[in-house]
């Protein structure tokens, strides 16, 4: 049940014109100060034959590009994945651009990326490859690339000023280099690096072993950059000054509710590649209803006897963080990272603490003088997306609420570095939303009776 | 001694003359016909006439409803006792110009001489002294008196546009301090607000004392600042109801709801060139245009004038205007050269010992005197419709500042500041702040519109031909203060 039906108080009564009449003065135009807080609740729960529309993508495959088919899958993203060249090497393209990059439904900004998308495409080459990776600046400044975690020749390693001079806007510089490793890797701007990686310039690489059988098999092989923005609500430009106050948390770029749940087959194998180019945060992305195995890092991979289970694998800044496991659990599964802010869109760190306030009062305090006002957070912030969504609740242009998109059972209030692992009987098609879990009768907590629960000596 | 005939005909006439009474109403028209050129008000002298009656009814039935400026003039100009009292120097002077046409009574003396030596009936003589030489002085004394009775409507013309221009300034002056007074009312509203917020922050455990002890002191000196408005604002409504003459329930005004706007535009002589940005600059009105209707109308000078002129009638001069020094072209005073005659008495009086040179000299000094006044009042009369035009020029772009862009900026703020609250960017202390400052550019708003009322009275009085006092206060800065506010740090 949502927590709503709750809320009576929220069926304002429409705000009286607040003050002195100012005589001639136009005020904005007025906000709606009327709304139906019943109607409100009744439209979040999953009505009897009326599905609550989710906001996915029906289509979740990756685009890519080059003479090889991809492995690994970028949810939100795409593969790039080389042309062979007549000498044998394999021929990369990036171009580094303004991009203008969606994080979510409502949220759009100015960034700076790779190939017309934010992050860079996921590089996928095979060790032993010689790469050839052409970079044509169109940036208005200058930029370089680093091969992050690449054994390379020191005058292809990508640092401004150490390794090379830096491309400026408008030219095009080639990185040659062989790779003799595999595993996951990263690509990034390594010049004014506060700048360029806040705005976007980052990118994943990964390496397929060139040996069948060095690492285990696996059926579904994800790729999932790690970052996190500073975009205040109202604008449309990353602030790259930034260096703790972050509000947007991405998984690929993306917010949720803006990011592609992950589609596997149950009991299929699964790869997930964590990377994390985050200005200023580590993130421990936590999966529900599975264990993984850490299996490896941007060093290399670890030894069966090294790696060890857990639930959650924190990626720190300027690390990858590989791990494997069997999707053994059908259901949707949540896996996120886990610190609280970063499971928020926008949150503003200038509002008061509300919890617990009588907001009735404050209400009757406050509305006569500005119409459309409504107190909020003094029971936390877990009404605000709901609100916003159904438009009684106006935000500036360009920003969306704090948490919240529909989900099966009614709001879920989670944002950020959210996204959705989809576990559904084989055969499955990866490319498709598959729909919401139907679960078997009995395996859904629900509301009891008193004589219910007593049955148990619980007394209600 | 028989009366030569030709002076017992002026006798006569002069006789008949004396017969004439005092009517003051007359002179009372003719300062009724001065106020309704310049003014569009009605003044009425309550003798003890039916007019009384009249006036008074007039003075109920503009109280009737709520008040505008204008009813609010027309009541003081109907009810001032003070003016009233003005009005009796046109009776004082109207007497005297009857005064000035009457012969001095006639001396009837009679005399018996009997004779020492024998007796007999006695010689009796008779004879009627009459002071005839009056009769000479009598078209001069008259056009003097005619001159102090033109000189004495005019002051009284002069009362009732002075007093109708205060009153206009003191309605402006309560309007202003009753919007001032609705504003502070929203403050207080927004500070109890805020108050109410961290008090109920508080009870919750969410903020510390000091946070509710900044936001009660902010409504504590709202609340203050309240009863100073308060004050100003019943003040300001006694200084119009004085001026109104009114007491008991009549003066339980209610004035129209709130100052009105800058209007679209200016008298023709005040144009002023709208330029968004530049300062105003007294270039954009025919400040030469102005300056002479300003010379025209104005009764100070006409008063100067007259005095000039009485005075030359009083040492004889035959055509005084001559002495009037040119105003138009501001240049030099033109002096009259030369000896003046003073008076018929040369003809008369035995210039042996008193040639009369040191009262000329004396009436010479006092002749200088008066024109220097009298071009003094011009000069002074020039530059108050210079100020005046920039003032009224300053004041409208200001208002106008605030009603088409200030006021419509803030507004949107708080807009878009909701916004940012219902994002939860920022807390009800944000979106509070944000309508304080509102509130605050709302009431600067009011004052603009205050300061250019109380211009547009003084140009209008002045173009009446009064000098206002240029004291008005024009537009204050705002002083260093302002509003308290909330720290953003909540």
């Amino acid at each position: 049940m949502s927590s709503f039906s709750r809320r009576d108080w929220m069926k304002a009564s429409a705000a009286a014109l607040g003050g002195a009449a100012l005589g001639s003065v136009r005020r904005a135009a007025a906000l709606p100060a009327e709304w139906d807080g019943e109607a409100a609740a009744r439209a979040l729960e999953p009505a009897a034959g009326g599905a609550v529309r989710p906001r996915i993508p029906d289509d979740l495959s990756t685009p890519y590009v080059g003479d090889r088919p991809p492995r690994v899958h970028t949810p939100n993203g795409s593969s790039i994945t080389g042309r062979r060249a007549d000498d044998g090497a394999w021929v990369y393209h990036l171009v580094a651009e303004e991009v203008q990059h969606e994080f979510a439904p409502g949220l759009t900004a100015t960034c700076w990326g790779y190939n017309g998308q934010v992050h860079g495409p996921t590089f996928e080459a095979v060790e032993g490859d010689t790469v050839r990776v052409y970079v044509t600046n169109r940036l208005p400044v200058a930029t370089t690339v680093h091969w992050h975690g690449f054994f390379l020749p020191n005058g292809m390693d990508g640092v401004g000023g150490l390794n090379q001079p830096v491309i400026p806007p408008g030219e095009t510089f080639v990185y040659t280099f062989p790779i003799r490793q595999n595993g996951t890797f990263m690509y990034h701007s390594h010049h004014d690096e506060m700048t360029q990686i806040a705005l976007g310039l980052t990118g994943m690489f990964v390496v397929h072993p060139n040996t069948r059988g060095e690492i285990p098999e696996v059926d579904r092989d994800f790729a999932i950059m790690l970052h996190e923005w500073a975009v205040d609500p109202g604008t449309s430009r990353p602030d790259p000054n930034e260096m703790s106050d972050f509000n947007v948390l991405t998984m690929n770029a993306r917010a949720f509710p803006g990011t592609d749940p992950l589609v596997v087959g149950h009991m299929d194998r699964v790869r997930l590649r964590f990377g994390n180019l985050s200005p200023m945060d580590h993130h421990p992305i936590h999966l529900h209803g599975h264990y993984w195995k850490i299996v490896g890092t941007d060093g290399g991979r670890i030894p069966e006897a090294g790696q060890w289970p857990e639930t959650t694998v924190l990626v720190p800044v300027g690390s990858t963080r590989t791990v494997e496991f069997t999707a053994d659990a059908l259901g949707d599964w949540a896996m996120h990272c886990h610190m609280t802010h970063h499971v928020m869109n926008q949150m503003g760190h200038e509002f008061p603490n509300m919890v617990g306030v009588d907001a009735a009062k404050l209400d009757r305090e406050v509305r006569p003088l500005v119409p459309g006002y409504m107190t909020m957070g003094q029971v936390g912030g877990d009404d605000m997306g709901a609100h916003v969504e159904m438009g009684h609740m106006p935000v500036p242009e360009n920003s969306i609420p704090m948490v919240g998109a529909a989900g099966p059972f009614g709001y879920i209030t989670m944002g950020g570095m959210y996204t959705n692992m989809l576990v559904r009987p084989r055969p499955v098609d990866y490319d498709r939303f598959p729909g919401w879990y139907e679960h078997p009768p009995g395996t859904v907590a629900h509301a009891v009776s008193a004589e219910v629960a007593a049955r148990d000596g619980v007394r209600v | 001694m028989p009366l030569p005939r030709t002076a017992f005909a002026l006798l006569t006439t002069v006789v008949i003359a004396g017969c004439a009474t005092v009517r003051p109403q007359e002179a009372f028209d003719d300062v009724e016909a001065i106020v309704a050129e310049r003014s569009p008000y009605r003044v009425a002298w309550t003798t003890d006439s039916d007019e009384d009656g009249a006036a008074d009814t007039a003075v109920a039935d503009l109280l009737a409803d709520s008040l505008t400026a204008d009813e609010a003039v027309q009541i003081a100009l109907l009810n001032n006792r003070r003016l009233q009292a003005t009005y009796e120097d046109l009776g004082v002077a109207q007497a005297n110009l009857v005064q000035a046409g009457l012969l001095s009574n006639p001396v009837f003396g009679a005399r018996a001489l009997w004779p020492l030596e024998e007796s007999g009936p006695p010689d009796l003589g008779f004879n009627v002294a009459v002071e005839f030489l009056e009769v000479f002085y009598l078209p001069l004394r008259k056009r003097i008196a005619r001159s102090e009775l033109e000189a004495a409507q005019l002051r009284v013309a002069s009362a009732v546009l002075d007093l109708a221009a205060r009153t206009r300034s003191a309605y402006v002056r309560a309007q202003a301090d009753a919007a001032r007074l609705a504003m502070q009312r929203r403050v207080v509203a927004n500070a109890e607000a805020g108050y109410e917020a961290s008090r109920l922050l508080r009870e919750a455990g969410n903020v510390p004392a000091t946070d509710l002890l900044a936001e009660q002191a902010l409504y504590e000196q709202a609340r203050l600042d309240l009863l100073v408005a308060e004050g100003a604002a019943v003040e300001s409504r006694e200084a119009l109801v004085r001026l109104m003459g009114l007491f008991g329930e009549a003066a339980d005004l209610r004035l129209a709801s709130t100052l009105p706007p800058v209007p679209e535009t200016e008298p023709e002589l005040v144009r002023v060139v709208e330029g968004a940005g530049e300062s105003p600059n007294p270039e954009a009105f025919d400040t030469a245009a102005l300056e002479r209707a300003a010379l025209e109308a104005s009764l100070d000078l006409a008063a100067a004038r007259q005095d000039l002129v009485t005075f030359g009638h009083r040492i004889g001069l035959a055509t005084p205007e001559a002495l009037l020094p040119e105003l138009e072209v501001g240049g030099e005073i033109e002096r009259e050269e030369g000896e003046w005659e003073a008076g018929p008495e040369v003809e008369i009086v035995l210039l042996l010992f008193d040639q009369g040179q040191a009262r000329r000299a004396a009436l010479r000094a006092e002749l200088r005197r008066r024109q220097a006044l009298y071009y003094a009042v011009g000069v002074e009369v020039r530059s108050a419709a210079r100020t005046l035009a920039q003032r009224l020029a300053t004041t409208r772009r200001t208002a106008l500042q605030y009603e088409r862009v200030l006021l419509p900026l803030r507004a949107e703020l708080v807009a878009q500041t909701l916004l940012r609250y219902n994002a939860m960017q920022t807390g009800v202390f944000g979106l509070l702040q944000a309508q304080q400052l509102e509130i605050d550019a709302a009431r600067r708003y009011f004052d603009a519109l205050a300061a250019y009322w109380e211009a547009r009275a003084d140009l209008d009085l002045l173009l009446q031909g009064r000098m206002p006092a240029l004291d008005g206060t024009g537009l204050a800065l705002p002083s260093g203060g302002g509003p308290a506010m909330r720290d953003a740090g909540h």
